[in-house]
């Protein structure tokens, strides 16, 4: 749960942002993101079609609820689901050995193969939205609290690529220094 | 809240934005840099064609559907500079400028021809994005084989009488220029010419 009512909504403004663009991406090439969900080979390949696009309205669905007050803990559970499903689906694979192959998570346009860190990436997200579930004490939100909600997400969602740049820049740095 | 707390909390947020901005710059940066940095790799020699040999007759259609022969034995009017590129590969983006000028400049004794292979559509962005429509534009895997093009930017001369006069990877405006100059001169490789070196200092 949530400490504060402007902290939760930091929280879902960022995690919709984060939703609405996988989603979107996923949406731009279903027929490379069906591959790319083939590739895993975690369902029969005759639902990988059905899936490519099951995904993304799940997740625009997760970002809609999340965003109407009274349907936001429904949004996290169902947000909270997918992200812990794609780690265990990248973590399955991680440990099969199989890495070289299309995360598929911000759409196949990124071809990003899948890594340890996505999936710690992915679990302390669904921890965010587990953390949605329940409701905060509600109080009155003020103009300050405004600001706080809306630099507050602006600031994480630039933490969040700056992070992502870094950890997607460590396995070229690696290979440079050996 | 008080006009002091107001103020203190503004100024902190504005310095914790531009610093979050800032950080994912730098961050990018790291990539970007990276990029440039990427080594060329060792100079080889192409496995595909020898210079002084007769270019091997390449039949290939360009993305806009246009036929092109490239090489074969036969004259024609003017040389044909074959460049190898890949709309992934930053060394080939810088030379793009130059292979334009080379085109302006040199229009009527070498006809530039760019090559490559992989999906269309991922090309015809390329295209579009770095204004090549008026390069002959080719997709073909076996043009790449019979060249030897290995490492990319990859570059061809083919005199007008159909003999390989350069090739190998180029890296920069001076090393695309260099090819006309070793077509004059007479040397094929970079290694050919430092190997050969004592003779033209």
């Amino acid at each position: 749960m949530m400490p504060d009512a402007a902290l939760t909504w930091i929280v879902v403004a960022a995690l919709c942002a984060l939703l609405v663009v996988a989603a979107l991406g996923k949406l731009a090439d279903l027929a490379k993101f069906s591959a790319a969900i083939q590739g895993y080979r975690l369902v029969p390949p005759g639902l990988a079609g059905l899936a490519s696009l099951a995904l993304p309205c799940l997740e625009l669905a997760a970002a809609g609820c999340l965003l109407i007050p009274s349907l936001r803990t429904a949004g996290a559970w169902l947000a909270a689901g997918l992200l812990a499903s794609y780690a265990a689906a990248m973590a399955i694979n991680l440990a099969r050995g199989r890495s070289n192959l299309d995360c598929g998570c911000f759409g196949p346009a990124r071809r990003e193969r899948i890594a340890s860190w996505m999936v710690v990436r992915n679990l302390v997200l669904a921890a965010l939205a587990l953390a949605l579930t329940v409701p905060p004490p509600s109080r009155a939100l003020e103009a300050l609290d405004w600001l706080t909600i809306s630099a507050g997400t602006f600031a994480t969602v630039c933490l969040y690529l700056a992070i992502e740049t870094l950890a997607r820049n460590q396995p070229i740095i690696r290979s440079a220094r050996s | 809240m008080t006009t002091a707390g107001w103020i203190a909390i503004s100024v902190l947020w504005i310095l914790v934005l531009v610093l979050c901005v800032a950080l994912l710059a730098l961050a990018r940066q790291i990539g970007v840099l990276h990029e440039r940095l990427q080594p060329v790799g060792a100079l080889s020699l192409p496995k595909g064609v020898k210079v002084g040999d007769t270019a091997p007759q390449v039949d290939v259609e360009t993305v806009t559907g246009a036929r092109l022969t490239i090489g074969g034995g036969q004259v024609r009017a003017a040389d044909q500079l074959v460049v190898f590129v890949s709309p992934t590969c930053p060394v080939c983006k810088a030379l793009l400028p130059s292979l334009r000028a080379i085109r302006r400049s040199e229009k009527s004794l070498v006809e530039v021809i760019l090559a490559s292979d992989g999906d269309q559509s991922e090309h015809v962005t390329f295209i579009q994005n770095n204004s090549l429509t008026d390069f002959p534009y080719v997709l073909s895997e076996a043009l790449g084989l019979a060249f030897g093009a290995g490492r990319l930017p990859h570059a061809v001369l083919i005199d007008r009488t159909g003999i390989v006069r350069a090739s190998g990877l180029v890296n920069s405006r001076e090393h695309l220029d260099s090819l006309f100059e070793a077509r004059d001169r007479g040397v094929g490789t970079l290694q050919d010419y430092l190997e050969k070196a004592d003779a033209y200092i």
